[in-house]
């Protein structure tokens, strides 16, 4: 049972963290929480949808179309709404992100409808390991493989290469990455794609996990920014951490508490979290 | 190589540097003191186009720095180390090096062997964060990342504030050292008879205008100098 669970945690928690990733290094740069994260989520899920089933490519083509897509939108939302509010306020950011969260959902809704949707109605069997202990879909096996091969590849890009290590250094400290000459306009673009393609993949991974409804990103959006807070703002090993933590507490929490309770675990962990070490675990001072 | 005429400054309506003028010739320290708030720090960063530059003409190997962007100013062999918040912390030593070379092409590997040399406690701490270090190690981050790039003119703004008293000599031999390999160095000091002890030429600022511009031994044997700035 506690095996299972932690499995399922695990499952979770990497979905979690893929989306966090790029919520943080948007936070960290452009210093604001974007809201309309968790519906980029779902967009990006529907756009696979569209692809796979609708048009029906295969999978793996759906998954990088979607990501592509998705990463379009996130560099449109960019140009016409978040680049013009760098001045601004926070809070007239965070007020713009609700709004494009909004506008995000209802197109969802518009299109694709309100009915749960499945990319394959077969009923899978689970694999059983162990005499029963841990039960696995191919499914999850997938989702894990992916969610594990993307998280290296975010670590190798901004650990190895010249614009990863720009946008570290613009979620630092984005004045003395002007002063050092980074094109600050040109990576907070490729951040916004970056963003855009890991968003997706966490989208599409819940989706293939469960099910797709419209208000599966913005039900993980409280997830998302505990997780981005654990970890440290603007940290993206943080997030990948914190989501990590987030995902496999929120399911190991069932053992001792209802399961309707888990978003309560995930607010506490972030409440916790902010008065004990405002920081984050891998976070700068502040 | 650097000519400042009548220049004015500040930020937004603010006007704080009203029409200074100022010179860096080739291989000169020329130091930047005065009062706080008399507008230091101010002049050094309209060199670097940080703040908004209402009038004047500011000249750089024969050409309008005012036009430059930040990379072309950088390419041209012109750096800068901000006073405070001057490093990546969560940033590994290294990459706080490597990231100073972001807009040139040239090749790394004898650059960072000159600054190790040039800094030998960076060495071991090179895979380290540079937010774990002591701030007098930061500040060699720092002045690393800035001349990774072979810079012709380095602008410092205070490098020694902030640092314990053991680091403030050990920083301001640096400079010297730096300077001796062919940089030219433009700093504003806090520590101003330190800086005019070392410096070619040196200005004194106080609101917002030169009062004395003189060789660094002629400021500091100036009495009227002595007296109104340097604390008697």
């Amino acid at each position: 049972m506690v095996a299972q669970l932690f499995l399922n945690g695990l499952i979770l928690g990497s979905i979690i963290a893929l989306g966090a990733i790029g919520l943080s290094l948007i936070y960290g740069i452009l210093k604001f929480g974007h809201f309309a994260h968790g519906d980029l989520m779902t967009l990006g899920a529907y756009f696979a949808f569209l692809f796979k089933v609708q048009l029906g490519l295969p999978f793996w083509l759906a998954f990088v179309l979607a990501a592509a897509f998705t990463a379009g939108t996130s560099v449109l939302l960019n140009f016409i709404l978040y680049r013009h509010l760098k001045k601004k306020d926070s809070v007239i950011v965070m007020i713009s992100a609700v709004g494009a969260a909004l506008i995000i959902r209802n197109f969802v809704l518009l299109v694709w409808g309100p009915q749960n949707k499945f990319y394959e109605k077969a009923i899978q069997m689970p694999i059983i390991i162990g005499d029963g202990l841990l039960r696995i879909k191919e499914n999850q096996i997938i989702i894990l493989v992916l969610a594990l091969s993307l998280v290296i590849a975010v670590h190798l890009f901004l650990s190895k290469t010249k614009l990863g290590k720009a946008m570290r250094a613009m979620s630092d400290n984005i004045d003395l990455a002007q002063i050092t000459g980074i094109n600050t306009e040109r990576v907070i673009i490729w951040t916004w794609a970056m963003s855009g393609v890991l968003t997706a993949a966490a989208g599409i991974l819940l989706a293939f996990d469960t099910h797709l409804t419209p208000v599966m990103g913005w039900n993980l959006l409280l997830p998302l920014f505990a997780a981005v807070i654990l970890g440290g703002i603007g940290s993206p090993y943080g997030a990948m951490f914190g989501g990590l933590v987030i995902g496999i507490s929120q399911e190991m929490s069932t053992l001792i508490i209802s399961a309707s309770y888990k978003p309560a675990v995930a607010f506490t962990i972030m409440i916790l979290m902010l008065i004990i070490r405002p920081s984050g675990l891998m976070g700068k001072k502040v | 190589m650097l000519s400042i005429k009548e220049i004015y400054a500040g930020y937004g309506e603010i006007e704080i540097i009203h029409g200074i003028s100022l010179e860096v010739n080739q291989g000169e320290i020329v130091s930047i003191v005065g009062p706080n708030g008399s507008g230091k720090s101010t002049l050094l960063k309209s060199i670097f186009s940080l703040v908004d530059i209402m009038g004047g003409d500011i000249n750089y190997l024969n050409s309008d720095l005012t036009k430059f962007t930040t990379d072309q100013m950088i390419n041209k062999g012109l750096s800068f180390v901000p006073q405070t918040d001057n490093i990546f912390p969560t940033l590994t030593v290294e990459e706080n090096l490597e990231l100073g070379a972001y807009v040139s092409k040239k090749k790394l590997k004898d650059r960072f062997d000159l600054i190790y040399a040039l800094f030998p406690p960076l060495v071991e701490k090179r895979k380290k964060k540079a937010g774990t270090l002591s701030g007098g190690q930061r500040q060699m981050v720092a002045f690393g990342r800035a001349l990774v790039i072979e810079p012709k003119l380095m602008l410092l703004d205070e490098p020694t504030a902030g640092l314990a008293p053991m680091y403030i000599d050990l920083i301001l031999e640096k400079v010297d050292e730096i300077n001796k390999t062919g940089v030219s160095i433009l700093m504003v000091e806090q520590n101003a008879k330190k800086a005019l002890a070392m410096s070619d030429r040196g200005y004194v600022l106080a609101a917002g205008e030169k009062k004395y511009e003189d060789s660094g031994r002629g400021l500091l044997e100036n009495e009227e100098v002595a007296q109104l700035f340097l604390g008697g």
